[in-house]
C-alpha cells in the first residue's frame, strides 16, 4: 500500500504517512480501500496549499508540470501518427469510408485536432526551447569569461 | 463554526469526534470505534481526510506518537463543536418523529 501513499502531497506524506500505514497494515485490504485512498490523495492535493511553501516549490511543481505535459504530447503524437496509417490502403478506406461516413470524419477531426496541438506545442515550446539555448549560451560565455580571468590571475602572480 | 470547511468529511468527522470523546485513540482504534457503535465502516482515505481538516480546524490535537501509532484528543474548541452539532442533530430528530407521529395520526 506504500505506494498508493506516494501519491499524496510530500507535505502530508512527512506528517502522516506513517500513522497510516499502520493503520493500512491492521485494516483488511479491499478495493473500496484502493479506491478510497486515491480519492484522498486527489483530496490532498487540491487542499494542499503550495503557495504557503514557497516560490522555490511552486517554480518546482510548473517545471514538473511542463515536462509531464510535453511526455504527455509525445505519447498523444505517437498515437496520431500511427492513427494516420489507418488510411493505408487508400482504396479500401474509401471504399469503408463510403459505407460508414463517420469514420472518415472521426478520421479528419482527429487529424485537425492533432495539427491544432502541434501549432499550440510548437507556440508555447519555441519560446522555451529558444530561452532555453540562450541561457545554455550565456552561461557557457560566462563560464569561459571566468576561466579566462582566472588563468590571467595566474600568469601575473 | 466552521461547519462547511469540513465539506464531504462533515459526516466523518462528525463520527471522530464522537468516538474520541471517550478519550484520546489512534486511527485504527477509532475505525474500531466507530465501526462498533455506528456500523460505517471508514476507510484510511476517508478517515485521514477528515484528521487533517480537524486538525486544521483545532477541533483535534495530535498526541505523542507510540511507535508507529500517533493518537489524537479532542481539543476544548472541538467538545464545543460537538455539542453544537449533536444539538443540532436532536433538533433534527426532534422535528423528524413529531412528523412521522404526525403522519401516523393521518
Amino acid at each position: 500500500m506504500r505506494f498508493l501513499l506516494k501519491l499524496y502531497p510530500q507535505a502530508w506524506r512527512e506528517r502522516y504517512e506513517e500513522e497510516m500505514l499502520a493503520v493500512l497494515m491492521e485494516h483488511k485490504i479491499t478495493p473500496a480501500t484502493v479506491v478510497d485512498l486515491l480519492i484522498g490523495a486527489f483530496d490532498a492535493h487540491l487542499n494542499d496549499n503550495g503557495f504557503a511553501k514557497g516560490a522555490r516549490f511552486m517554480r518546482n511543481q510548473l517545471r514538473s508540470g511542463l515536462v509531464m505535459t510535453f511526455c504527455a504530447f509525445m505519447v498523444f503524437g505517437v498515437g496520431w501518427g500511427a492513427l494516420q496509417r489507418i488510411t493505408d490502403p487508400l482504396p479500401l478506406f474509401q471504399a469503408v469510408n463510403k459505407l460508414y461516413p463517420e469514420l472518415g470524419i472521426l478520421h479528419d477531426t482527429v487529424f485537425i485536432v492533432g495539427c491544432f496541438a502541434f501549432l499550440a506545442f510548437l507556440i508555447s515550446g519555441l519560446p522555451i526551447f529558444f530561452i532555453s539555448i540562450k541561457r545554455a549560451f550565456e552561461n557557457k560565455l560566462s563560464s569561459q569569461k571566468a576561466d579566462l580571468f582566472q588563468q590571467n590571475k595566474f600568469y601575473s602572480e | 463554526m466552521r461547519q462547511n470547511d469540513l465539506g464531504r468529511f462533515s459526516d466523518a468527522s462528525f463520527l471522530i469526534l464522537s468516538s474520541l470523546a471517550t478519550g484520546p485513540k489512534h486511527g485504527y482504534a477509532m475505525m474500531e470505534d466507530i465501526r462498533a457503535f455506528s456500523g460505517t465502516q471508514l476507510e484510511p482515505g476517508t478517515l485521514y481526510g477528515a484528521i487533517t481538516r480537524l486538525e486544521k480546524q483545532g477541533w483535534i490535537e495530535a498526541l505523542p506518537s507510540e511507535e508507529r501509532r500517533r493518537p489524537y484528543r479532542m481539543t476544548d474548541e472541538g467538545v464545543m463543536a460537538l455539542r453544537k452539532q449533536v444539538a443540532t442533530l436532536e433538533q433534527v430528530a426532534f422535528v423528524g418523529k413529531n412528523r412521522l407521529a404526525m403522519m401516523g395520526g393521518n
